[in-house]
C-alpha cells in the first residue's frame, strides 16, 4: 500500500512536471525561437543619384622644354641668364668665345686692303695701255681688272660670311619665350661640342601631368574638357584641361591582371597654365560625375549573384495571428551602372524595402530573421 | 509440484519473449530519441523514402548520445508545442464530457426501469459497433450544416457523445447488486442520491478505465481531425507526428516519445483508482 502510494505521488508529479514543463516551454517557445533565428541588420534603401568618382594624381612637368646645345663647341664666355628666369624670344642667353672667327676675319680684312691696293696698280696699267694705244696689250690689261674685279667680290663675299657667323655663334638667343629652368656647368667654360648648356622651357604652353583611370571610368573624361587640378603642397586649386587619353603601357597591369584581365588601363593627360606653377608639384584631381541612370544606389558588397541572377536580400514582413514575422526574400534585381563601390539598382526594389546588410548566419531564402 | 514448476517455468519463458516483442518498439522509440539527426537519417532514412531497398539498421547504443531532438522539438521550434496543447485542449472536453454523459447515460440503461429501454440501448450500440469511416460522410455533413467545420467543436462534440463510454459504464454498474440500490430506496434516498453516492464511487474504477482508454483513443485519432480541421493551425499532435515522416525524420523520434508521455504518465496515476476501485465496491470476491 505505501509502495503505491509512493509511486502514485511520484506519477503524480511526472504528470503534472510534464504539462508544467510543456506549458512553460510553450508560454517561452516565440522567445526561444526567435533567440534562435539570425540576427540580421538592415539598411532602408535611399534615392540618390549614382556618383562617378575618379581620383587621380601625379607630378606636373612642362609641356614644351627645349635643351638649349652647344653647337660650335666653342668656349662659353659669359652665361647672360640664371635657372628660373624668365626670357622673351630673342633675348641673348650666352656669349661664346670668338678669338677665332676674330683672326679669321681680321686676315680677310687684311686681304681684301691688300687687293685693293693691288687694283690700283692694275688700273695704272690699263690707263697707260689705253694712252700707249697698242690693242694687244689693253686686251691683256682689261682681262686682269675683270678678274681682279671677280676676286674682290668673292674676298667680299667671304668676309661678309665671316663677319655673320660671328654675329651667329657668338651668342645664343631665346628661341622663344619661356623660362629657364636648367643651367648646366654655369661655371665651367668648355663645354663640348653638342653639349645641353641649358634648358628653356616654353611657359605659354604650361605644364602637364598623367594619371590611370580603369577602362570602365573613360567614359568620364572628354577630351578638352575642364577639370579643377589641386595642388597638394599648398592646397590651392588651378584650372587644368584635358589634352589626351590613351592607352597604358601593358606592363603595369600585371599585379591587378586578377581584377578584369580584359580590361585596359587608360592614361589621362590634364594640361595645367598656371603663373605661380614652378613644375615638379605634386597635384591632384578629383572628378566626378552624376550618373544619368535613375534607381537605388547600393553598395556593391549588398548585392549577391546567383544563377537566376542578380539579388540583394530584403526584409519581409509576415502578418499571422501568431504574431508578425520576419523573414528574408531574395529580391531579384536589375543592375545598371557601377563605380567601384556603388550600383545602381534599376528595376526590382521598391522605396520601402529594406535590405539586410548583415546576418549573424548565411541566410537563404524564405529564412526567418530577428531584426537587430 | 515439479510439474508445476515446469509449467510455470515454461510459461514466464513465453510470456518473457512476448513481453520483449511488445517493449522492443518503446525501447527502440526512446533510445532512437536520443541520437543525433545524422544518426537517426543514416539508421532509418530510408525508410522515409519511396523506394525501400535497404533494411533499416536497428540500434540499441547510440554512437553519439544527445538530447538534439528533443531541443530541436521543445525549443528551436513551437511547432509541436503547438500542437500539443491542440491535442489537449481536445481531448480533455472530450474526456470530462463523456464521462458526465457516460455515467448518467449507463445510470438510467443498467438501474432504471423505462419502457424502450433495451430497444434504445440497441440503437445505441449499433452507433458504436459501426466503424468511423460509415458515419463520416453523415458526420461531416451535419459538421457543415452546424457550421462546425474547421472548429475542434466538430471533433469535441461528436466525442461527447459516443456509445462507447455508456456501453462500458453500463457493464460496470449492471455488476451492482440490485439489493444496494433497494436498500438506498428504503432509506429514502432517491435516484439522483443513490447515483451520487453510491453508484459513482463503485463505478471509480470503471470511470478510470474509461477515462484511459478514452484518452488513448482521441489522442491517438488521425482521420477526424484530418478531414475535419484544414487549418493547420488547429490539428492536434497525432498529425504532426504523422507529418514528421515526410520532411522531419530525424526528430521523429523524440516527438514519439514525448508524444506517449502523457497516456503512460495517465495509465500509471489510473492505476491507483483501479485498485481503490476494487477495493471500496466490495464486488471483488
Amino acid at each position: 500500500m505505501t509502495s503505491i502510494s509512493r509511486r502514485q505521488r511520484i506519477t503524480t508529479v511526472l504528470f503534472i512536471l510534464f504539462f508544467a514543463i510543456l506549458a512553460g516551454l510553450t508560454f517561452f517557445s516565440s522567445t526561444l525561437e526567435t533567440m534562435m533565428l539570425p540576427k540580421v541588420i538592415t539598411e532602408k534603401i535611399a534615392s540618390k543619384p549614382l556618383v562617378h568618382q575618379v581620383n587621380g594624381s601625379g607630378v606636373l612637368t612642362p609641356r614644351k622644354q627645349v635643351e638649349l646645345m652647344n653647337e660650335s663647341g666653342s668656349k662659353i664666355l659669359k652665361v647672360h641668364v640664371k635657372e628660373n628666369e624668365k626670357v622673351k624670344k630673342g633675348q641673348k642667353l650666352v656669349t661664346f668665345d670668338s678669338s677665332e672667327l676674330d683672326e679669321q676675319l681680321y686676315q680677310e680684312e687684311m686681304a681684301l686692303k691688300k687687293q685693293n691696293m693691288n687694283r690700283e696698280v692694275l688700273k695704272e696699267n690699263l690707263m697707260n695701255a689705253l694712252r700707249e694705244g697698242d690693242e694687244q696689250v689693253i686686251a691683256k690689261a682689261k682681262r686682269d681688272f675683270e678678274l681682279d674685279n671677280m676676286d674682290l667680290e668673292l674676298a667680299q663675299r667671304k668676309l661678309s660670311k665671316l663677319r655673320k657667323d660671328k654675329a651667329d655663334k657668338q651668342t645664343l638667343t631665346a628661341p622663344f619665350s619661356g623660362k629657364i629652368t636648367k643651367i648646366v656647368d654655369e661655371d665651367s667654360m668648355n663645354v663640348s661640342q653638342g653639349g645641353t648648356i641649358l634648358t628653356l622651357m616654353d611657359s605659354g604652353k604650361g605644364f602637364e601631368f598623367l594619371f590611370t583611370v580603369d577602362s570602365g571610368n573613360t567614359a568620364l573624361f572628354e577630351i578638352g574638357s575642364k577639370v579643377s587640378v589641386r595642388l597638394v603642397k599648398d592646397n590651392k586649386l588651378v584650372n587644368g584641361t584635358i589634352q589626351e587619353i590613351k592607352v597604358a603601357s601593358k606592363e603595369n597591369r600585371e599585379d591587378s591582371s586578377e581584377d578584369a584581365p580584359i580590361d585596359s588601363s587608360y592614361q589621362v593627360v590634364v594640361s595645367v597654365t598656371d603663373d605661380g606653377l614652378k613644375g615638379g608639384e605634386q597635384v591632384s584631381v578629383d572628378i566626378k560625375k552624376e550618373s544619368n541612370e535613375k534607381g537605388f544606389v547600393l553598395p556593391k558588397k549588398w548585392v549577391h549573384k546567383d544563377a537566376t541572377g542578380s539579388y540583394v536580400y530584403v526584409v519581409e514582413e509576415k502578418k499571422s495571428s501568431l504574431g508578425n514575422t520576419f523573414n528574408a526574400r531574395k529580391a531579384y534585381v536589375l543592375t545598371g551602372d557601377s563605380t567601384v563601390d556603388d550600383i545602381v539598382v534599376v528595376n526590382g526594389l521598391s522605396p520601402n524595402d529594406e535590405i539586410i546588410i548583415e546576418s549573424s548566419e548565411p541566410l537563404q531564402e524564405g529564412n526567418r530573421i530577428r531584426i537587430y | 509440484m515439479k510439474q508445476k514448476q515446469i509449467r510455470t517455468l515454461l510459461l514466464t519463458i513465453f510470456l518473457t519473449v512476448i513481453a520483449l516483442v511488445m517493449l522492443f518498439p518503446v525501447v527502440l522509440t526512446i533510445v532512437s530519441s536520443l541520437m543525433t539527426e545524422k544518426e537517426i537519417m543514416l539508421n532509418y532514412g530510408m525508410l522515409g523514402s519511396t523506394q525501400i531497398n535497404d533494411f533499416a539498421n536497428l540500434k540499441l547504443i547510440p554512437d553519439w548520445v544527445s538530447f538534439e531532438q528533443f531541443f530541436k522539438v521543445l525549443i528551436s521550434t513551437s511547432q509541436f508545442l503547438r500542437m500539443f496543447w491542440n491535442s489537449v485542449f481536445m481531448v480533455v472536453p472530450i474526456i470530462i464530457g463523456q464521462v458526465v454523459v457516460a455515467t448518467l447515460a449507463a445510470f438510467a440503461f443498467a438501474k432504471l426501469r423505462f419502457p424502450g429501454r433495451e430497444p434504445l440501448f440497441i440503437v445505441y450500440l449499433i452507433t458504436m459497433l459501426m466503424p468511423f469511416q460509415v458515419t463520416l460522410v453523415p458526420n461531416y455533413i451535419m459538421s457543415d450544416r452546424l457550421g462546425l467545420i474547421n472548429s475542434p467543436s466538430s471533433i469535441i462534440l461528436p466525442g461527447i457523445f459516443a456509445a462507447f463510454g455508456v456501453f462500458l459504464l453500463r457493464q460496470f454498474m449492471l455488476q451492482i447488486p440490485t439489493a444496494y440500490m433497494e436498500a438506498a430506496k428504503m432509506d429514502g434516498a432517491g435516484y439522483f442520491r443513490s447515483f451520487v453516492t453510491m453508484v459513482l464511487p463503485m463505478v471509480k474504477p470503471g470511470m478510470a478505465a474509461l477515462v484511459v482508454l478514452l484518452f488513448a483513443d482521441y489522442w491517438n485519432m488521425v482521420e477526424q481531425p484530418l478531414i475535419f480541421l484544414q487549418d493547420a493551425a488547429l490539428q492536434p499532435l497525432s498529425i504532426f507526428l504523422s507529418r514528421l515522416q515526410e520532411d522531419a525524420f530525424g526528430v521523429s523520434f523524440a516527438a514519439a516519445v514525448l508524444y506517449m508521455m502523457p497516456m503512460l504518465l495517465l495509465f500509471l496515476l489510473a492505476e491507483r483508482y483501479f485498485i481503490e476501485g476494487i477495493e471500496l465496491s466490495g464486488i471483488k470476491g
